[in-house]
């Protein structure tokens, strides 16, 4: 992905500069990730919530080192 | 290299390393906010709040790179005058990202850390009942849209309210504290107080779990003041300039800084009679009330102005209380509240301060009343509508707040997968009217029992 062959006379120099399409993949996969942690987020929230609603433990197993006990 | 190249290539250096310092600086005043909102939660939500201050972080940084620092480039003229001119910050310019003869880079951080402090302040307000969801959204449109929107208008070298109205306001108060003041406003009054903060139209005290982290927290945002300010100061290699062209020197930022610092902290201890929640808030309404002018006014004056703006930020805490507007930890009224009088105090202060002329806009109006209250209220209009509006949408879907039962047992105890304090803390109850009791699990308070 290098954009250059020499350093004399460079100016960008991160990979794929100069090629704007895969500049462009990069944000968009970028953007995509970010996206996903929104939509992850919510369904972590809402599991979550139900679970104590339910009164039953959030997470399946023995509760870890510092993790609070089953509500 | 001849002797200018070898000039060139050295303010290029000393640029990058004097925003370098200021971005170091201004994390400071994240860290600052989390200690200060981790205390001021109650015990069953202080690692919540604590992730919703790291989570602030990462996703206005990401999204300002991905579109902010566009808004930035693209809207300085109103409404989008300058669209043609904002390519090389588009996310795949050249500019945005590793290029040895740009120095994008290192203003882009700057720009990213006062966007995440923007979005930062709504934060605190919204402590113990919003979805972190809901609350990453909304300050993701404050901290990457609404501010930098605000900022292309009143904090940009060729911004409208600069060519247009003559403004000036040195230190941000518009475009940081006034429209995160008012965009938090628009999203308290969708919210709703957290359960039990007012019964009967009665505000009823919920106490910070740790006051003493809140102090410290705020002192930790004092410091990053310090790289604000620097950030809000143009270095070029023949001097210091303030953004709107007119020269400064960091010695003229230091008297208003420190003076603004300590008349906001005398002031408010003065008008909270020593609360001291209020009084070390106090510090930040000085700076704030003092920001628009701080590259212009005499210390003597900045402390005046600042102390005044100390004095009044109970005020406006207790007349939001009769709103039923629970603001946990003061924002509208520190940063709007004190932002807008500032503002408003500095166009009669700095009226007649001329402006410098602009390539391809000729010379500003001069500073003055109608500029600096007209600003004002544009930015706060800017601000509150999109907050207002963007809240009602998340509330409609039912995706603003968290559900009661989980907010009466605690963020912790859901979606948080630990705790903060597993062996608990000491307390300090009141045991009677006469009497108060320290105590913790380990010892007989009876035998502690201290009268008064």
């Amino acid at each position: 992905m290098s954009p250059i062959d020499s350093w004399d006379g460079a100016t960008a120099v991160f990979t794929g500069a100069g090629d704007v399409p895969l500049d462009v993949l990069f944000v968009v996969v970028a953007f995509a990730m970010f996206i996903g942690f929104l939509v992850t987020m919510v369904r972590h929230e809402n599991h979550a919530y139900e679970q104590m609603i339910a009164h039953t433990a959030v997470e399946k197993g023995p509760a870890v080192e510092g993790e609070p006990s089953a509500y | 290299m001849s002797p200018d190249e070898t000039l060139a290539s050295m303010e290029g250096v000393i640029t990058d390393l004097f925003y370098w310092v200021s971005i170091a600086l201004m994390i400071s005043i994240h860290a600052g906010f989390l200690a200060y909102e981790m205390g001021a939660s109650r015990s069953k939500n202080v690692l919540a709040a604590a992730m919703k201050n790291l989570l602030t972080f990462a996703v206005v940084t990401a999204t300002f790179f991905f579109f902010g620092w566009w808004f930035y480039n693209a809207f300085f003229q109103f409404p989008v005058g300058a669209i043609d001119a904002a390519t090389a910050a588009l996310p795949w310019s050249d500019d945005m990202g590793p290029n040895l003869t740009s120095v994008t880079g290192i203003f882009w951080g700057a720009f990213a850390l006062f966007a995440a402090t923007t979005g930062s302040i709504l934060s605190g307000a919204v402590l113990e009942r919003i979805r972190t969801s809901a609350f990453l959204v909304l300050t993701t449109v404050l901290g990457s849209v609404v501010w930098i929107i605000a900022a292309a208008w009143a904090w940009h070298p060729n911004g409208w309210l600069l060519t247009e109205w003559g403004w000036h306001d040195f230190g941000a108060a518009a475009c940081v504290h006034l429209v995160a003041g008012a965009f938090t406003l628009g999203v308290l009054m969708n919210l709703g107080p957290r359960i039990g903060r007012f019964v009967g139209g009665q505000a009823i005290t919920i106490r910070p779990h740790n006051l003493p982290l809140t102090m410290l927290g705020l002192m930790l945002i004092f410091i990053g003041f310090f790289g604000f300010l620097m950030g809000c100061v143009v270095y070029t290699n023949t001097g210091y300039l303030s953004i709107f062209g007119n020269p400064t020197t960091l010695s003229a930022i230091a008297f208003s800084t420190l003076m603004g610092l300590a008349g906001g902290i005398i002031g408010a201890y003065v008008s909270s009679k020593g609360e001291p929640f209020w009084t070390i808030s106090g510090g930040l309404a000085g700076v704030i009330s003092v920001a628009p002018g701080m590259d212009l006014y005499h210390p003597a004056l900045a402390f005046i102005i600042a102390a005044v703006g100390g004095m009044l930020i109970p005020h406006f805490g207790r007349m939001l209380e009769k709103f039923e507007i629970d603001d946990v930890v003061g924002a509208v009224a520190v940063h709007g509240g004190c932002a807008f009088y500032g503002l408003v105090v500095s166009g009669f202060v700095l009226w007649g301060y001329p402006n410098v002329p602009i390539d391809g806009f000729g010379t500003p109006p001069e500073v003055n009343p109608l500029g600096q209250i007209g600003g004002a209220i544009v930015i706060a209009v800017l601000g509150f509508v999109p907050g207002y509006l963007l809240s009602l949408g998340l509330k409609k879907m039912n995706m603003l707040r968290i559900p009661a039962e989980v907010e009466l047992a605690g963020l912790d105890l859901s979606e948080v997968p630990a705790t903060p304090y597993p062996e608990g803390i000491p307390i300090t109850t009141l045991k009677e009217q006469d009497a108060v009791l320290a105590s913790d699990d380990s010892f007989d308070p009876t035998d502690q029992e201290v009268t008064v």
